[in-house]
């Protein structure tokens, strides 16, 4: 009987051993002498492909590396990014690696400082649109590079505006058009519930209203003193975007995120228009919808402010093959290397100018049409949806978004939130010692 | 004493009647509860079928207008799903084995062998189970990645997950109400220890181990994060992190997600089916139930 046991036991034992055996084979077996570089990035199935195609042409061009891809699902990229950093194993920590807030990340001390590359092998930095690269800086040096820049434009159902009669948007288009468009393509039905809406916008989109009417969050987003939504002409921003919402004009924040978010609203028919980034393009495609952009309407005498923020690739500073490494990123960012081809993959607006007026970008295959606003809005990119500074996460976090988003829900008006919002931003500054 | 037989009698029917309508009640409420309970799986099975633009119709669509077999298609060529399932069996299975064995061994020592420290000892072990796993992840991937070198491999996935203190927890207490004059009459007659481990206290805990088996299973079939953070590539994801995919930053494919769900789902439920009785009453006996 004792025998049988220890039999068991031993088995045992040879399943684990077995386990171990069969998948002692690494994943990607390199050839002596081969160099690799790690990628890492977020990305559906579709957006690897991409990522792929882009990696492929790269080593077609340079035979004697090899660029190994890891791509990680969006909502736990950086848990496992911050995993390999705090491992510290130069094999499997990414040499290079798409982030978002560099800033921050920079004041960690987990990035490579890109300046001294830049300044060495004069990297055009002149190409990207004015003020992206603000976002991924840090101390003044350049910590990444954006892929692309996420500036919104607004996007009308063509179907639903020649039904009920309305003109396109175009250039011209003030915030009083916009209103009452949105509220001459609404649908209310004898129930009184609203069955389309005329705008579906994501409550945290804000701060555009703001920008557009010379508000502003704060008084310098880099190194802030004061807040300054309490201003009027800020306030008035609010204002507006809490109008449309109160008027059944535009869909309010929870009703949109319960409805599933802008793309399927519109997909779908529930609302006439968004305002949203590029990245709704090849979904819209996808789903062969009648549809064009224009400009986002401005207020009279505002100016256009678009944002000029984007995820960035970034180096590792625990990278076991910096040169390598940047050699990869600056092909990356070139208009002949990786932002071409994302860009004509009709996923992104690129970051550099030059891609954007190349015909990657107004290649006129694919709607939309009027692809000469996302240049207009990216010449008019510009700073203040966010802070450049390590605190930001959290004095946005803690002390802005809460009192914002009860405007969305009716629980204050905009001039009281607004006042929550600085008394909490400027406490904060205080105790923080900022300016610093 | 003559009376009371016939009130009986009289009251026998009413009797009857009043656990009938009980029964009818209880029916009902069952019938309620199951509907809740099951109308998220025909969700998922109806978005599964559905075009992206009939997702978040308002009122809902359950029967979708075109069915839309091509999500199914799209869904298994867009990720290697035979791997995933591979990976999700290979570990599960593994950690199951040993998680069972090991706890076993443990619970034993700690409930029917005495020792110094004993108690101080399984004290000093349930301890462990106070503290996150957000906070020992880090630790514990230093260790597998730097220490051992197991980043991106089995090992990886099965090892770290496969001994807890919940589980020598579970079976310590199942094991203690076995009453100690089986061990004393086995070694008499002169059984060792392990062979009154394997032969005594085994084969009167099939329930304790049917429910301890049943929990790690499934624990470890959903595991996300960990295995999120252990592997690298297709090769060696399992089915949670790969159906994670489909969530992006943007846009979620909510039809493929589905899809991906029913097909990760089928092979759970045809376990469920074939050894129902044997999971109810590994519930029912261990007292684990949902209370």
């Amino acid at each position: 009987m004792r025998t049988r046991v220890l039999t068991i036991l031993a088995l045992l034992g040879v399943l684990a051993i077995a386990v171990t055996g069969c998948a002692a084979a690494p994943p990607a077996a390199t050839a002596p002498g081969e160099t690799v570089v790690t990628w890492a990035m977020w990305g559906s199935p579709a957006e690897l492909a991409t990522h792929q195609s882009v990696a492929d042409a790269y080593m077609a061009e340079n035979p004697d590396v090899t660029i190994e891809i890891l791509s990680e699902p969006w909502g736990d990229y950086f848990t496992k990014m911050q995993a390999l950093w705090a491992g510290g194993d130069g094999s499997v920590i990414p040499d290079i690696l798409f982030l978002w807030p560099t800033p921050s990340y920079a004041a960690e001390g987990v990035l490579e400082n890109l300046q001294p590359f830049i300044d060495r092998d004069g990297y055009n930095v002149d190409d990207y649109w004015p003020d992206l690269l603000e976002s991924a800086k840090y101390d003044g040096d350049v910590y990444g590079f954006p892929r692309d820049i996420g500036l919104e434009v607004l996007y009308y159902n063509k179907d639903v505006f020649d039904e009920v009669g309305v003109p396109y948007p175009d250039e011209t288009w003030t915030w009083a058009d916009l209103e009452t468009a949105a509220n001459q393509l609404k649908v209310v039905d004898d129930t009184g519930r609203v069955s389309r809406y005329g705008l579906g916008m994501e409550g945290g989109k804000y701060m555009l209203w703001v920008l557009q009417n010379h508000g502003a969050l704060l008084d310098d987003y880099r190194n802030p003193s004061a807040c300054t939504l309490d201003q009027p002409e800020a306030v008035q921003g609010l204002e507006f975007f809490a109008n449309l919402m109160a008027t059944d004009a535009a869909m309010t924040s929870d009703n949109l995120n319960q409805a599933g978010g802008d793309a399927a609203v519109f997909q779908a028919g529930q609302v006439a228009m968004i305002i949203q980034n590029a990245s709704r393009v090849s979904a819209f495609n996808a789903a062969e919808m009648n549809y064009d952009v224009s400009v986002v309407p401005i207020p009279d005498g505002g100016r256009r402010a678009a944002s000029a923020g984007g995820a960035a690739w970034t180096m590792s500073a625990g990278s076991d093959n910096k040169e390598d490494a940047w050699h990869f990123l600056q092909w990356l960012q070139s208009t002949n290397g990786g932002q071409r081809i994302y860009t004509a993959s009709g996923e992104i607006f690129p970051a550099l100018q030059s891609t954007a007026m190349s015909d990657a970008f107004l290649n006129p295959d694919n709607p939309p049409a009027n692809r000469q606003a996302f240049l207009t809005e990216g010449l008019n990119a510009t700073v203040g949806r966010f802070g450049y500074f390590p605190e930001w996460g959290y004095l946005s976090g803690n002390f802005v978004s809460p009192h914002i988003n009860q405007i969305w829900t009716g629980d204050l008006t905009p001039a009281d939130a607004a006042a929550a919002v600085c008394e909490g931003v400027n406490q904060y500054l205080q105790d923080e010692d900022f300016p610093k | 004493m003559a009376v009371e037989p016939l009130a009986a009698e009289q009251m026998r029917p009413t009797r009857r009647v009043r656990r009938r309508i009980g029964s009818i009640v209880l029916q009902v409420g069952l019938l309620a509860g199951s509907f809740f309970m099951v109308m998220p799986f025909l969700w998922m099975l109806s978005t599964s079928l559905k075009l992206p633009k009939e997702i978040f119709k308002y009122p809902p669509i359950w029967i979708p207008t075109e069915i839309a077999w091509s999500n199914y298609r799209d869904t298994l060529t867009a990720l290697p799903f035979d791997r995933f399932y591979l990976n999700s069996a290979i570990v599960s299975v593994s950690s199951t084995l040993i998680q069972v064995l090991a706890a076993a061994l443990a619970a034993f020592a700690f409930a029917r062998l005495r020792f110094k420290g004993r108690n101080p000892l399984f004290l000093l072990y349930l301890a462990t189970l106070m503290i996150p796993f957000q906070v020992t992840m880090i630790p514990n991937f230093i260790l597998i990645s730097r220490v051992l070198g197991w980043y991106n491999t089995y090992q990886a996935l099965i090892f770290p997950t496969s001994f807890s203190a919940f589980s020598v927890f579970l079976l310590r207490q199942f094991f203690s109400s076995l009453p100690m004059e089986l061990d004393e009459a086995a070694r008499m007659d002169g059984a060792s220890t392990l062979r009154i481990w394997w032969q005594i206290i085994l084969p009167l805990s099939g329930p304790a181990l049917a429910a301890l088996s049943i929990f790690s299973f499934l624990g470890s079939w959903n595991s996300f994060l960990w295995p999120l953070v252990v592997t690298a590539s297709n090769e060696m994801r399992t089915i949670p992190v790969g159906l994670s995919a489909f969530q992006g930053e943007y846009n979620t494919a909510w039809n493929l997600l589905m899809a991906g769900s029913v097909i990760a789902l089928v092979p759970v439920l045809a376990v469920y089916m074939v050894g129902q009785n044997w999971f109810q009453r590994g519930i029912t006996l261990s007292g684990m139930g949902g209370r």
